[in-house]
C-alpha cells in the first residue's frame, strides 16, 4: 500500500512538472510566433508606407508636369501671340524714329524668342517626341547661349529610348541639377555624360564651381533630386567638397517600373 | 514533513497574494478607463482577503465552518471572475447570452459535484473551463490584427498565469478520474500544496501583468 501511494505521489509530481514544463514551451512558442507575425505586419506596413509615398510623389509630379503643359500653352497661345502682334505694329509705324521703333521691335523680338525656350523647356513634348539625349542637347545648347560656363554634352553609346515618363522624371533631374550649379556653382566648365548601358542609364553631371559640404546643405532641390532618382529605382550620389567642384551621378535601371504595386 | 511544506507554501503564496493586491493598489488608478486590466482589481483584493480569512482560522480567531463556507464562495468567485475576464479579453462587447452560459458551466457543476457530491469532479470541471477559455485567447491572438507590444498585453500575461495556475491540477484530476483510489493524506497534501502553487504562480503572472501596465520613463 505505501510503495503504491509512494509510486502514485513520485507519479503526480513528474507529471505536474511535465506538465508545467510543457506549458512553459508553450508560451515562449506562443511568444515567438507572435512577434513573427508582429513582424510580417510591420514589413507590410512599411512597404504600404513606401507605396502610398511613392503614390504621392508621382502624382506630385503629374501635378507639377501638367502645370508646367499649361503655362507652357499660356505662354505659347497668349503672351507669345500678343508680343508678336506688337512687334508686328512696332515694324509698320512710319515716323522719324524709325530706327528706335527697330530697337524696340529687336527687344520684343529677343523677349519672344525667351519665351519660346522657356515654354519649350517647360513643355514635355521635346522628351515625349525626341527623347532623353536631345532634350539634354536643347538644354545645354540654351544654357551655352548664356555664356555663363562652357559647357558640354557626351552620348558615350547609343540612345536607348526609356519609358517616356521615365525619361521625364530624369530630365526634371537634370533641369534641377543644372539650375542648382546656375544659381549657386558659379562655376566655369559644366560637363554632362550620359552612358546607356544593357540595364542601367548613367548620368553624370560634373562641374569645377565652388563646391559645398553635403551635410551643410539641407536644400529642397538636392531632397527633390535624390526622392526623384529613388522614385525610378535608382540611386543617385553627390560628391563636393568646398573648393573642388561637384559631380552628381545617377544610376537608374532601364527595366524598373515608377508604378506602385 | 508534508505539513511543513504545506505551510512554507502557504505562506510564499500568501506573500504572493498580498504583492498582487499591492500592485494592483498603486497600478489600477494609472490605468485608462478603456484598459480592461481595471476591473481585475477585485480579484487580487477577494484572494487577500482569503489570505487574511486563512491565517485567522490558523490562528483560531475565526470557526473552521466560517473559513469553509468563504473557501466554497471564494473559489465560485474565483472561477466565475476568472471566465467572466478572459471572455471580455477577447470578446469586447457584452453578450449576455453567452456569460449566462459561461456561469451556468462553471456555477452548476461546482456546486452539484464539489459541494453536494463532494467529488473532485467540479474542480476539475470549472479548472478544464479555465483551461478552454484560456487556449480560445491564444487562438484569438493569432486571428486577430497584432498588437505593437505583446509585452504591454496585461490580459496575455494574466492569461499565461491561469493557463499554467489552471493545468497544473490536470494530473490530479485525471488520476482521481481513473480506478486510482487517492485516499492518501500525503497524496492530499501534495495536492494542496500543487493547488496552492498554482495559485501562486497565477499571481506571480498578475503581479507582471500590473508591472507592464505602468507608463516607463525613458
Amino acid at each position: 500500500m505505501l510503495s503504491s501511494t509512494k509510486q502514485l505521489i513520485v507519479a503526480l509530481l513528474i507529471s505536474c512538472s511535465l506538465l508545467i514544463l510543457i506549458m512553459s514551451i508553450f508560451i515562449i512558442l506562443v511568444i515567438y510566433l507572435y512577434k513573427q507575425k508582429q513582424n510580417n505586419y510591420l514589413n507590410t506596413i512599411e512597404l504600404l508606407k513606401i507605396d502610398n509615398e511613392n503614390s504621392i510623389l508621382q502624382a506630385q509630379i503629374e501635378i507639377q508636369e501638367q502645370t508646367f503643359q499649361n503655362i507652357s500653352r499660356d505662354i505659347h497661345d497668349n503672351v507669345g501671340q500678343k508680343l508678336t502682334l506688337a512687334k508686328l505694329q512696332l515694324v509698320s509705324l512710319k515716323g522719324s524714329d524709325k530706327i528706335q521703333l527697330e530697337d524696340i521691335a529687336a527687344t520684343i523680338g529677343y523677349a519672344l524668342d525667351d519665351l519660346r525656350n522657356l515654354s519649350r523647356t517647360l513643355s514635355s513634348d521635346i522628351i515625349l517626341q525626341n527623347g532623353l539625349a536631345q532634350a539634354i542637347n536643347y538644354e545645354v545648347t540654351q544654357l551655352a547661349k548664356t555664356n555663363l560656363f562652357e559647357i558640354k554634352f557626351e552620348l558615350l553609346v547609343e540612345n536607348v529610348f526609356l519609358d517616356g515618363k521615365k525619361e521625364l522624371i530624369l530630365f526634371r533631374i537634370i533641369q534641377e541639377a543644372l539650375q542648382n550649379i546656375v544659381k549657386h556653382a558659379k562655376a566655369t566648365k559644366v560637363w554632362i555624360v550620359a552612358e546607356y548601358k544593357p540595364d542601367d542609364v548613367i548620368i553624370s553631371i560634373n562641374d569645377n564651381g565652388t563646391g559645398f559640404t553635403a551635410s551643410a546643405v539641407k536644400g529642397l532641390g538636392l531632397i527633390n533630386i535624390k526622392t526623384r532618382a529613388t522614385l525610378l529605382g535608382g540611386n543617385c550620389e553627390i560628391c563636393s567638397q568646398p573648393g573642388t567642384g561637384t559631380s552628381l551621378n545617377l544610376i537608374i535601371p532601364i527595366n524598373e517600373s515608377i508604378e506602385p504595386d | 514533513m508534508w505539513l511543513i511544506a504545506y505551510y512554507i507554501t502557504q505562506i510564499v503564496v500568501s506573500c504572493l497574494y498580498i504583492l498582487s493586491f499591492l500592485c494592483a493598489i498603486i497600478v489600477t488608478p494609472k490605468l485608462s478607463p478603456a484598459n480592461h486590466l481595471r476591473s481585475f482589481f477585485w480579484y487580487p483584493l477577494a484572494g487577500c482577503i482569503m489570505t487574511i480569512l486563512y491565517w485567522s482560522k490558523f490562528f483560531n480567531l475565526i470557526p473552521f465552518g466560517t473559513y469553509i463556507i468563504t473557501n466554497k464562495i471564494s473559489l465560485l468567485y474565483h472561477y466565475s471572475f476568472l471566465s467572466y475576464f478572459l471572455y471580455k479579453g477577447v470578446n469586447k462587447k457584452k453578450s449576455f447570452g453567452y456569460i449566462a452560459i459561461l456561469f451556468l458551466l462553471i456555477i452548476i457543476p461546482f456546486v452539484y459535484w464539489d459541494i453536494v457530491c463532494k467529488t473532485v469532479f467540479g474542480f476539475a470541471i470549472v479548472n478544464g473551463s479555465l483551461f478552454i477559455l484560456c487556449c480560445y485567447y491564444f487562438f484569438n491572438l493569432f486571428v486577430s490584427p497584432p498588437v505593437l507590444h505583446l509585452n504591454k498585453e496585461a490580459v496575455f500575461w494574466v492569461s499565461c498565469g491561469i493557463l499554467l495556475g489552471a493545468g497544473m491540477l490536470i494530473p490530479f484530476f485525471l488520476a482521481s478520474l481513473s480506478s486510482l483510489q487517492i485516499t492518501s493524506t500525503s497524496v492530499g497534501y501534495l495536492f494542496g500544496i500543487c493547488a496552492i502553487l498554482g495559485y501562486g504562480i497565477m499571481h506571480t503572472f498578475f503581479i507582471k501583468a500590473y508591472l507592464c501596465c505602468l507608463p516607463q520613463n525613458s
